[in-house]
């Protein structure tokens, strides 16, 4: 990442501009705009990466203050500050660009010393406000997550000690929370603030602090107390309370005055009855008495050394009748409340403070509301997800918009504007030339009727249109939502959306089928496909005897092929048999057949209504020959369709027959089925070798 | 040397533009600059088509950085020009009537300026 500060200059004028770039000199980082829309798409796609703007007014297309009421808009102008540049002195004009949230102006003529004051003033002060926003609310935070962790810790040694299992802190913590939550949603007599409530959390894991001075056989003893034993226990509330008192520098910490009362009086009772104090009624602080419930319903549904757990239900009875001792009749009824909810929260680990400190952070947010400043976290999240959407999307290969009914104006992705030949700004495109060029004046407006029928909760279209791009026609999938007010009679505010370019997805098509249907190193179809072809010609079975055109099937077999191989190795086989398949396809027409359909076997079929004699013979002059050095001698056995074959795998047969005799009795030339005696073609039928299967069809020639 | 000459030649105010840009290298830098900006080219177009906005925006871009480089009589020239096309709120310019007895003096001050920094 680069370190200097960006700095955006939009000046219809390059030499402003430059001039304006060589004042402000190379500390920072700087991008031009010429004019107005230029300003609008570098906003856009740097956000807050841009620290300054430095804008003037007078300008083509978009002016000064058409840029500052995009930013308004958009919220720019709340997070990256402007200075105007501009020889206006005009009153109106001034007080119109500070309404419009300007933050200073420079005026002409530049003055360097005052160039560069102005811009670092300006970038100090957002800086500042940035960063103050940002060390506050990491201040709280750090804070919270460093008490809580000391606490947390602390609690945990004294668990240890008493032998359970740490979830006792965390169940007191849990369930002081939802008391406390209850209760003022309950009433406001006890006049407790959200943070009064995660404070009061946080210091209940502390309530049992003084039990760290309790003798570990008194505290940790099976079976019942003594009564001198149950004195000794009863002294650490006393001596938990006077720990956090000798905190000389912290006792006066809120935290620390909170865990102290709780500590001192999580064991009084509403009656009076409890200890060390006997405190009564409110005398006993809210804290304290929410804690003490909190802290008997747990001890009374765990495990002890002394006792087995309690049921829920039983614990609640308990409770209630006044078996753990009296409660504020209010905090009772806030147990009653959140009973339901206790079962599920309580003994997962999750403790409320993590919540809290959660809620805490979000809270930054209300503290800023109105102020129109976002804190230098906020702002680096917005950067990350603005680099991850960035990034998503132009690896997605669509063309992703967004449209503003007012201003009229459409912002494509930047990798979106390349592909249509559109810039990234469009401004009043249902009145842009270039846009209608691309999208048609059609397609628009049934777009934009398909939105307006929208519902504000079924806003999402699709529709499939045909665009022009550079000349050449494309079908887009477009993808839209329709953005509507939240007013009780919405108002339509535009658009946000997508275009898949599906012609990719058809040419891809495409290129699976032609992979379906050629072989791969001599590019001619393969013997799967030109059966298809083959027997389409052909045409149906029961209408042969209606067609009296003829066809040519005819199997070529490169001779001496393994010879080929073996001596020059396999690549160069490979290029024998690409120039054998070129060869075939220039002696043929351009709608006959050639296909490879084995090693080095090669089919021909052709159409051919006079004596294909001729034709073959033409045919297998122009294969032989030389490749670098290695002689073209070819093989051939040819059948035509007669009143009985016309059938593809018939005509293969005899094809193959034919070349079979053609290889047995010397190779190179060309024999017809037509021609062989009946002895031959039986002899063949019967045997299993015909030329494919048998002889050198699975081993190519020797 | 040759940038008092210059400016001498011209009548541009080089002692002010010396206190504004500070060093004498900014200053030739931009003035050779100038002879590559098309602010003076705009406006004659302009005024040719008929499009009066944008020879308002050349005439303002003229007087903005004539002023910038000191250039104090093509300053004074395309300022009262500017004036003169200036557009109100309906995009109506102050007083088209006088452009025809303005533009001479912003061409020969325009003149002048390219022959002075050809010597630079």
């Amino acid at each position: 990442m680069n370190d200097k500060q960006t700095i955006l200059i939009v000046d219809d004028s390059m030499l402003n501009r430059a001039l304006l770039a060589d004042m402000i000199g190379d500390a920072y980082r700087i991008i031009e705009a010429e004019d107005g829309k230029q300003a609008v798409a570098a906003l856009h796609k740097e956000g807050t990466g841009i620290s300054l703007v430095l804008l003037d007014y007078v300008m083509p297309h978009m002016n000064g203050f058409d840029v500052l009421e995009v930013m308004n808009r958009n919220g720019w102008i709340k997070d990256i500050p402007v200075i105007m540049v501009s020889a206006e002195s005009d009153a109106a004009y001034i007080e119109r660009a500070y309404e419009l949230g300007v933050t200073d102006f420079i005026n002409r003529p530049y003055d360097v010393n005052i160039v560069r004051r102005r811009v670092m003033n300006t970038l100090m002060l957002y800086q500042k406000q940035r960063t103050l926003m940002g060390m506050v609310a990491d201040q709280i935070y750090e804070r919270e997550k460093s008490n809580n962790l000391m606490v947390y810790i602390l609690s945990h040694i004294v668990e240890f000690r008493n032998g359970e299992s740490g979830m006792h802190v965390l169940n007191v913590q849990a369930m002081t929370e939802m008391i406390l939550t209850q209760l003022v949603s309950m009433t406001d007599q006890y006049a407790l603030t959200a943070e009064d409530i995660s404070m009061i959390t946080m210091a209940s894991s502390l309530h049992d602090i003084g039990k760290i001075a309790i003798p570990e056989e008194v505290l940790n003893k099976p079976g019942r107390f003594t009564d001198e034993e149950f004195a000794i226990m009863k002294t650490h509330s006393a001596v938990g309370s006077d720990m956090l008192d000798d905190l000389e520098l912290y006792k006066d910490e809120k935290l620390v005055r909170v865990a102290r009362d709780i500590c001192r009086w999580h064991h009084e009772r509403w009656d009076g009855r409890g200890y060390p104090d006997g405190l009564a009624g409110d005398e006993i602080p809210i804290s304290a008495q929410v804690v003490a419930l909190a802290d008997v319903y747990d001890a009374l549904t765990s495990p002890r050394v002394y006792k087995p757990p309690f049921s829920h239900e039983e614990a609640l009875r308990m409770i209630r009748d006044g078996e753990c001792g009296a409660f504020n009749p209010l905090i009772l009824e806030c147990l009653t409340a959140v009973a339901g909810d206790l079962e599920k929260r309580l003994n997962r680990g999750v403790t409320g403070r993590e919540i809290s400190v959660d809620s805490l952070r979000l809270r930054e947010a209300d503290i800023d509301e109105g102020a129109a400043t976002a804190s230098s976290r906020t702002l680096e999240l917005l950067d990350y997800e603005r680099m991850k959407y960035h990034f998503f999307a132009s690896m997605s290969n669509e063309i992703q918009f967004e449209f503003t009914e007012e201003p009229p104006m459409i912002v494509l992705s930047d990798w979106g504007d390349r592909k249509l030949g559109l810039p990234e700004i469009i401004m009043d495109p249902y009145r842009d030339e270039a846009f209608c060029a691309v999208f048609g004046t059609e397609n628009l407006g049934k777009l934009s009727r398909l939105l307006r029928s929208t519902k504000p909760d079924n806003p999402v279209i699709d529709m499939e249109m045909e665009v022009t791009v550079d000349g050449e026609t494309r079908w887009l999938h477009a993808l839209v939502r329709a953005l509507w007010s939240d007013d009780a009679a919405p108002v339509y505010l535009g658009s946000i959306g997508k275009f898949i370019d599906i012609d990719d997805r058809q040419a891809e098509l495409r290129d699976l089928q032609f992979k379906a249907y050629h072989d791969p190193l001599t590019e001619v179809v393969n013997g799967a496909f030109a059966r298809k072809v083959i027997t389409e010609r052909l045409g149906a079975e029961d209408e042969w005897d209606r067609h009296n055109d003829r066809h040519v099937l005819a199997l070529c077999d490169l001779d001496f092929f393994k010879q080929a191989n073996d001596t020059y190795g396999h690549q160069f086989g490979d290029k024998v048999l690409q120039h054998f398949a070129d060869r075939l396809q220039e002696s043929v027409r351009g709608q006959d057949v050639v296909a490879r359909v084995g090693g080095d076997e090669f089919l021909l079929c052709m159409e051919c209504p006079v004596d294909p004699r001729p034709l073959i013979e033409r045919i297998h002059a122009s294969l032989e020959g030389d490749f670098e050095g290695f002689p073209l001698s070819v093989s051939m056995g040819v059948a035509v369709t007669d009143g009985v074959a016309r059938d593809y795998d018939e005509l293969f047969r005899r094809a193959d027959v034919a070349l079979y005799h053609k290889k047995r009795g010397g190779r190179g030339g060309y024999v017809f089925y037509s021609d062989l005696d009946e002895e031959e073609r039986d002899l063949l039928l019967e045997g299993a070798h015909t030329a494919l299967s048998g002889i050198d069809r699975d081993e190519p020639d020797q | 040397m040759s940038l008092e000459i210059a400016y001498a030649a011209m009548g541009g105010d080089l002692e002010t533009v010396r206190g504004r840009l500070l060093t004498d290298e900014r200053i030739e830098k931009f003035a050779k600059i100038f002879l590559q900006d098309t602010s003076m080219q705009t406006l004659e177009s302009a005024l040719v088509a008929g499009d009066l906005p944008e020879a308002y925006r050349g005439a303002h871009t003229l007087k903005g950085v004539s002023r910038d480089l000191g250039f104090t009589p093509l300053f004074e020239a395309a300022a009262a020009l500017s004036d003169a096309l200036r557009l109100d709120d309906a995009g109506v310019p102050a007083n088209v009537a006088a452009v025809p007895e303005l533009m001479p003096a912003v061409r020969d001050a325009y003149a002048t300026v390219v022959d002075a920094i050809a010597i630079i």
